[in-house]
């Protein structure tokens, strides 16, 4: 299954993701310096593979990519990563998801809109955001 | 103290949500053991020996009388009646039942209060001092920082799978009370030449299987920069702590391979290059955040209470006379305003496992805290509570009150205040005992006027090399092991905490637990027979040595 955010909002495609673009990839742990250095994708997805669902350097990763590097293409998550991890993925940059064919639809549109609300500033920030830098209200 | 805003409201009832939601999908069995683990654990619920924990934050240790009735009501109607106070200042629920935690989160999160990242590899509860905002040695009050922390690091989407946890502990007073040398990261409130108000930044320090204390990072960092650095810290211990091996997880394994030096480096570098200037700290909104912990209305007239004896009740017996002398000595402790002082509620004791407090003694303390203390009480480090505001004529009745309900043992600091882990009772990675090693040393000491003329005395129990009883850093240290079977205990002396810590060195051979406290006995006689004058357990290990002590337990082999 691939999960994609788009400007109609979320798209849930069950067709393998063979079917879609395979793109160019790189493990979660690869230093973005590296990713970076052998050259963005301009056209094709950038897909990060994890390993295990528990290596933070993934969400590193695309964070640096979309802010120190500027990458506005599409940044694929794909390998062990969790359902429940997509919210907090698509905050570090991410906008598409592979996940096993059998994750419920329903299960996935409710991970990605957890959240309404959230203290850091990152990528992708929820419409209410803790203001650090001004004393003034929300 | 703190008050959440639409902000923290919201996203702790949506973080109920999302677990109510994760732990119906785990008992239909839509969720296997293995993908609801780090779920569950991010919501700090541990599965034990015989029970899951709940383990529930309480942010810097400071919790309103309000919250303590929720917790005493959890306690209550969820688990057995009985809280456990933790080293990081949390409260554990040993025997909660994995269904009803959802219902237990949201009866929280209708008091500001959650469970979010008590375990897991993230960024665990912010630790500070217990005199916070009321210690006469204070260069400026933590809380305000802690508070700024725990929103900064609660969710952060790029920190929530760290190589392993990471604990950060703030001080705010000349000394410190907070045990920073023995964190993730350490922050110290200090101000510059110039008066402006920042953070000392140390890092790398930890227990555990490799005990270290941290080294320092920076010496001066400006308040505002807070977030900001923290945040290039947290990006270089995540790109480069090691994930191999979870025994080396730690930043501390970190930044003794790279050595400090290049560990500083990266870190600098990573902040020059990386900061993200919405991070940055107005001062508005510091200040804001410092008025919510703006002091109590102290009564004005209380400044001429110093001066006027404290009398003991009337009604007194002569070991009641006695027992509230040595409680005004160890269990009182001197407040920033005249007229008031911070109270201990000494969770310890023959019959109490250390830290445990039940759910009848929390509504108690909750109408002590709003009776005699503002509304607001303290959990601490060393697994006890403080009753930060009393005023000082109130002394004598809060007394009569704890007296009655067993809770003014009049033991703070003293051998009998053991920081003590679960031990084999309750935890999955015991080696040992460790609750029952703290009764028998109970029982042994329960003699008051032994154990005060044995002045300040830290012993601490670990119930195996985790070292959650922070046996490490205690003049008198107790690790559990095991040999065949059974349980044996090391013994280190010649630890400390605070201003400058130590790490205990080992004794000699372990010993099996029916002779723990003899082997205590003989360590404590020889101090007696070795001190000068006035003088501490740990001045006299650092004039004799461990040396000293090793002869002396020999010679009673």
């Amino acid at each position: 299954m691939l999960v994609r955010m788009t400007d109609r909002g979320i798209v849930v495609d069950a067709a393998s993701v063979d079917a879609a673009s395979p793109g160019r990839s790189v493990d979660a742990d690869t230093p973005p310096e590296d990713v970076a250095a052998a050259g963005l994708p301009s056209a094709e997805p950038l897909v990060i593979r994890f390993a295990s669902a528990g290596d933070g350097r993934g969400f590193t990763l695309a964070r640096l990519l979309r802010t120190r590097w500027s990458y506005t293409g599409a940044l694929r998550a794909s390998g062990a990563i969790q359902v429940d991890q997509l919210f907090f993925l698509r905050r570090c940059g991410f906008d598409e998801f592979e996940l096993p064919a059998q994750v419920d639809a329903e299960t996935v549109r409710a991970s990605l809109l957890r959240f309404q609300a959230a203290y850091q500033p990152v990528v992708n920030d929820p419409a209410v955001l803790r203001d650090w830098s001004s004393g003034g209200p929300e | 103290m703190y008050r959440y805003d639409s902000v923290d409201q919201a996203i702790v009832d949506q973080r109920v949500a999302e677990f109510r939601d994760q732990t119906e999908r785990y008992l239909r069995g839509e969720l296997s053991e293995d993908a609801f683990r780090p779920l569950r654990l991010l919501n700090g619920l541990y599965y034990q020996r015989y029970a899951p924990m709940l383990r529930i934050a309480v942010p810097y240790g400071v919790v309103s009388a309000g919250q303590v009735r929720t917790l005493a009501h959890v306690a209550r109607i969820y688990d057995r009646g009985v809280g456990h106070v933790t080293t990081r200042q949390n409260l554990q629920l040993n025997h909660p039942r994995v269904e009803d935690v959802p219902d237990i989160l949201a009866e929280l999160a209708r008091v500001e209060m959650h469970a979010i990242q008590t375990s897991g590899n993230c960024v665990r509860n912010v630790t500070t001092d217990p005199m916070a905002g009321v210690a006469p040695d204070e260069i400026a009050d933590p809380r305000p920082y802690c508070e700024l922390i725990r929103q900064w690091a609660t969710l952060h989407p790029e920190f929530l799978h760290l190589p392993r946890k990471f604990k950060i502990a703030v001080s705010g007073a000349v000394h410190d009370r907070a045990t920073v040398r023995v964190h993730d990261v350490g922050l110290r409130i200090v101000e510059n030449e110039v008066g402006e108000r920042g953070f000392e930044v140390w890092a790398g320090g930890g227990l555990g299987r490799l005990p270290i204390l941290s080294q320092r990072v920076r010496a001066f960092l400006p308040e505002a920069e807070l977030l900001t650095y923290l945040e290039a810290l947290l990006r270089v211990y995540n790109r480069e702590g090691r994930r191999d091996n979870k025994h080396k997880a730690r930043i501390k394994v970190l930044v003794k391979a790279r050595g400090i030096e290049d560990f500083r480096e990266a870190v600098e570098r990573e902040y020059r290059q990386g900061r993200d200037t919405r991070l940055r700290l107005d001062p508005a909104r510091i200040e804001a955040v410092h008025q919510a912990f703006a002091p109590p209305a102290y009564a004005d007239e209380a400044v001429d209470d110093d001066s006027i004896p404290l009398e003991a009740p009337k009604a007194f017996s002569e070991g009641q006379r006695r027992r509230w002398r040595y409680w005004l000595e160890r269990n009182v402790s001197a407040h920033r305003v005249r007229g008031y002082r911070a109270v201990y509620i000494a969770l310890k004791g023959v019959e109490r496992p250390p830290g445990d407090v039940t759910a009848d003694e929390l509504e108690r303390v909750a109408d002590w805290a709003e009776r005699y203390s503002f509304g607001e009480v303290r959990t601490t480090y060393q697994q006890n509570l403080v009753l930060p505001d009393v005023r000082r004529r109130d002394l004598p009745a809060l007394f009569e009150e704890l007296e009655s309900a067993g809770l003014a043992e009049p033991t703070i600091g003293l051998l009998t205040d053991p920081i003590c882990c679960p031990g084999f009772d309750y935890c999955s990675l015991a080696n040992a005992h460790s609750i029952p090693v703290a009764r028998a040393l109970q029982e042994r000491f329960a003699d008051l006027d032994h154990v005060y003329d044995l002045g300040d005395l830290r012993l601490n129990i670990s119930g195996c090399m985790n070292a959650c009883g922070h046996h490490h850093t205690a003049q008198i240290g107790l690790l559990g092991v095991e040999k065949q079977g059974r349980s044996w205990y090391q013994i280190q002396i010649g630890g400390a905490d605070g201003d400058a810590p130590a790490l205990g060195k080992v004794l000699g051979p372990a010993v099996p637990a029916e002779d723990v406290v003899p082997a205590v006995e003989r360590v404590v006689e020889h101090y007696l027979a070795q001190r000068r004058e006035g003088e501490s357990f740990r001045s006299t290990f650092q004039r004799i040595g461990l040396g000293s002590f090793r002869d002396a337990l020999a010679e009673h082999a």
